[in-house]
């Protein structure tokens, strides 16, 4: 495997309503600032990449707006996943490991204050038999939380625990808009969403946008001076049927785990996509998380879910603890579909 | 566009609401076809899988090994809930209008959960995991999910009407079956900041480019300078007058189009911009149209105009000689 590291990582302000702008002028600053953090030129980058999702903006091929604020001369060898960015950072960095080229820039988009999320993201399960049911998000969330309780391996209060500690951890992050955390009493007072799940104890509407660039080699030696080494990356799903999978573990986020060897060694941090507060129960185990474990210090998608963007925000999120020298190896996962139906681990190192 | 803070004066940021459809039809192929169907006639079938359960709702292959199922099983039509939620304040993209509770219910004979609804009147008191439940027929059967309204406690009484499955023109088959699902969502679209200063001067009757870093005017312009990436900073007003650099005869009518075919739609230049838009041309017959040819807009009546491209009319020729194409090649 060719050595390929995150080198630069730049978001902008997480809100529940970005209004000063449409859908490329929020890509707009995140992908200047990640690019210069990087020291390369735009010229110098060699593959773009990014995630977004036409429905949420309500546009047809809305991508290919987005290409305007990532610059388009010279014409550039560019992709884009109709799913969380973090997808596109896995293509990015396979088509690294091509070896002809040297750098790589993957923006994600998570504008979604547009739209009606829950019925927008309805459209994204089984169209005959769920669909036209009308579940969103929270929903099918719910039905996993409550499988977690009935299996007691976690309580009401314990989720509350878990969305008070990531939202006083957002509102330490300068990238959240988040002001007042809740205590766990108010979490608990908070009528239900989705029984057992509470506002708190969903992710909140968000607005947001983010860059990362890639670099392999020697010239993510010469343009950083702690690159955080992606010494493994791999995704694995389960089955879109609810009914077949058992809903308190993630066998796919295990199986990804082991594959990027995130097993082998313990982790300093992690920044795993739990949107809702359960999820990081089934999510720590199948990760293999211990105490030792700072999880989510930025938040996590508790405190901010620019869908599409929040997973590539995790990577981020944990790339800066080593490329700001605070940690030698961290975690990041991200997620998509229906209760944790696809997974995706990266595991980034400084250099040993 | 209109303006959706006009308090805050000239700066405000344009946005419209925007309903998109999605019209589509789903084919269903042979195995949900079998199981959708077998829902009109109330009957509810699922496949064999390799490990002996029953798959319900059915898919075409094993869930575990990914062998092609074939073994249909009929399954009960009540059942088990192995887990639930309670949605406490439904929203319109619920079926149903009080509080009910979606769940997975593992029918008699079946070894998979299903995700449906479960309405218990509103009373959540009686969701339990392990309640038993059974199915509650919609009133009219069309061989969809939707044929079953909801899981109801098995002790609840039986509705008041007798189910019928909707006429078809023909037998249905299981590998032919398609039906209509209509989906429609709301939007409100943000112009974005640069977009506003351009659809502003189209209600006053001016065109307003954006300048970006590489020096570039952008018309209409999105908020970015997509030559470098950057944001686009200077407004600039531009003249009415621009130059054909594309164009093309419109022969087919178009519902909503207000002049008759055919008529020409060309790319713009207008002078002193980098980048072209597309407008109509009138006051030339359309085989004289050529690249080149020296236009200058009409603008719609004042009491017409609006920030949108409504403001516009059409482009008619100036009687300018044509622009030596030569200096246009890069737009041609």
């Amino acid at each position: 495997m060719r050595d390929v590291a995150v080198i630069a990582f730049a978001q902008r302000l997480n809100e529940p309503c970005y209004d000063g702008g449409n859908d490329i002028e929020i890509l707009i600053e995140p992908i200047r600032a990640a690019v210069e953090q990087s020291g390369l030129r735009r010229d110098q980058i060699d593959f773009t990449t990014g995630g977004s999702n036409d429905f949420l903006v309500g546009r047809a091929f809305s991508f290919l707006r987005a290409l305007d604020a990532v610059g388009i001369h010279p014409a550039k060898e560019d992709s884009h996943v109709e799913m969380d960015a973090a997808w596109a950072f896995y293509e990015a960095w396979v088509r690294l490991q091509i070896g002809d080229i040297d750098t790589a820039m993957i923006w994600g988009l998570g504008k979604t204050s547009m739209g009606n999320i829950p019925e927008i993201m309805s459209l994204s399960v089984d169209p005959y038999y769920m669909a036209p049911l009308g579940p969103d998000p929270a929903s099918l969330a719910a039905i996993q939380a409550r499988a977690l309780i009935d299996a007691g391996r976690c309580t009401e209060r314990e989720l509350a625990e878990i969305a008070a500690a990531r939202q006083r951890s957002a509102v330490a992050n300068p990238w959240v808009a988040l002001e007042q955390p809740k205590t766990v009493d108010a979490i608990l007072a908070e009528g239900y969403r989705a029984s057992p799940l509470r506002p708190s104890t969903c992710p909140p509407p968000t607005d947001g946008a983010a860059a990362l660039i890639l670099a392999a080699g020697d010239v993510a030696r010469e343009r950083c001076a702690r690159p955080a080494w992606i010494r493994g990356v791999d995704h694995r799903t389960d089955g879109h049927s609810l009914g077949v999978r058992d809903l308190t573990r993630s066998a796919s986020a295990r199986l990804a785990a082991e594959r990027a060897g995130a097993l082998e060694a313990p982790v300093e941090v992690a920044e795993i996509h739990a949107a809702f507060a359960h999820e990081e129960i089934i999510l720590a185990e199948a990760l293999g998380l211990g105490d030792g474990v700072q999880i989510n210090p930025s938040g996590g998608a508790l405190g901010a879910d620019p869908i599409m963007a929040t997973g590539l925000i995790r990577i981020g999120e944990a790339a800066r603890h080593v490329l700001e020298g605070r940690a030698g190896r961290v975690l990041a996962h991200a997620t998509a579909g229906p209760c944790l139906q696809n997974n995706l681990v990266a595991v980034m190192e400084g250099e040993r | 566009m209109t303006d959706d803070a006009s308090d805050e004066g000239a700066d405000a940021m344009l946005s419209e609401p925007w309903t998109f459809h999605f019209p589509y039809t789903r084919t269903t192929g042979p195995v949900v076809g079998r199981f959708l169907l077998g829902l009109r006639e109330r009957r509810i079938f699922g496949l064999r899988m390799e490990d002996g359960g029953v798959l319900v709702p059915p898919h075409s292959h094993d869930p575990r090994t990914s062998r092609e199922l074939t073994e249909w099983v009929e399954v009960g039509t009540a059942g088990e809930v192995t887990s639930w939620t309670w949605i406490p304040e439904p929203s319109p993209q619920h079926p149903l209008d009080r509080p009910f509770g979606y769940g997975l219910v593992v029918l008699d004979g079946a070894t998979t959960g299903m995700f449906h609804v479960i309405d218990t009147d509103g009373d959540e008191a009686r969701m339990k995991t392990g309640m038993r439940v059974k199915v509650r027929w919609a009133r009219r059967l069309k061989g969809h999910i939707t044929d079953i309204a909801s899981f109801v406690p098995v002790d609840a009484p039986e509705p008041d009407y007798e189910p019928e499955p909707v006429e078809l023109e023909e037998p249905p088959t299981a590998a032919r079956w398609r039906y209509d699902n209509p989906f429609s969502t709301d939007y409100t679209i943000l112009a974005g900041e640069a977009l506003s200063h351009h659809l502003r001067g189209l209600a006053e009757g001016r065109f307003v480019g954006m300048r970006g870093p590489s020096g570039d005017v952008l018309i209409p312009p999105d908020g970015a300078d997509p030559f470098t990436g950057e944001a686009v900073t200077e407004a600039v007003e531009l003249p009415d007058t621009g130059t054909v650099v594309r164009y093309c005869v419109v022969n087919i009518p178009v519902r909503g189009q207000q002049v008759e075919v055919p008529f020409v739609a060309a790319d713009i230049l207008l002078d002193g911009a980098d980048s072209t838009f597309m407008a109509m041309i009138q006051g030339i017959p359309p085989r004289d149209v050529r690249l080149g040819l020296r236009v200058r807009v009409v603008w719609a009546e004042e009491a017409e105009r609006t920030t949108g491209f409504e403001s516009v009319k059409w482009f008619e020729p100036t009687g300018e000689p044509d622009r030596d194409l030569g200096e246009l090649e890069e737009y041609l």
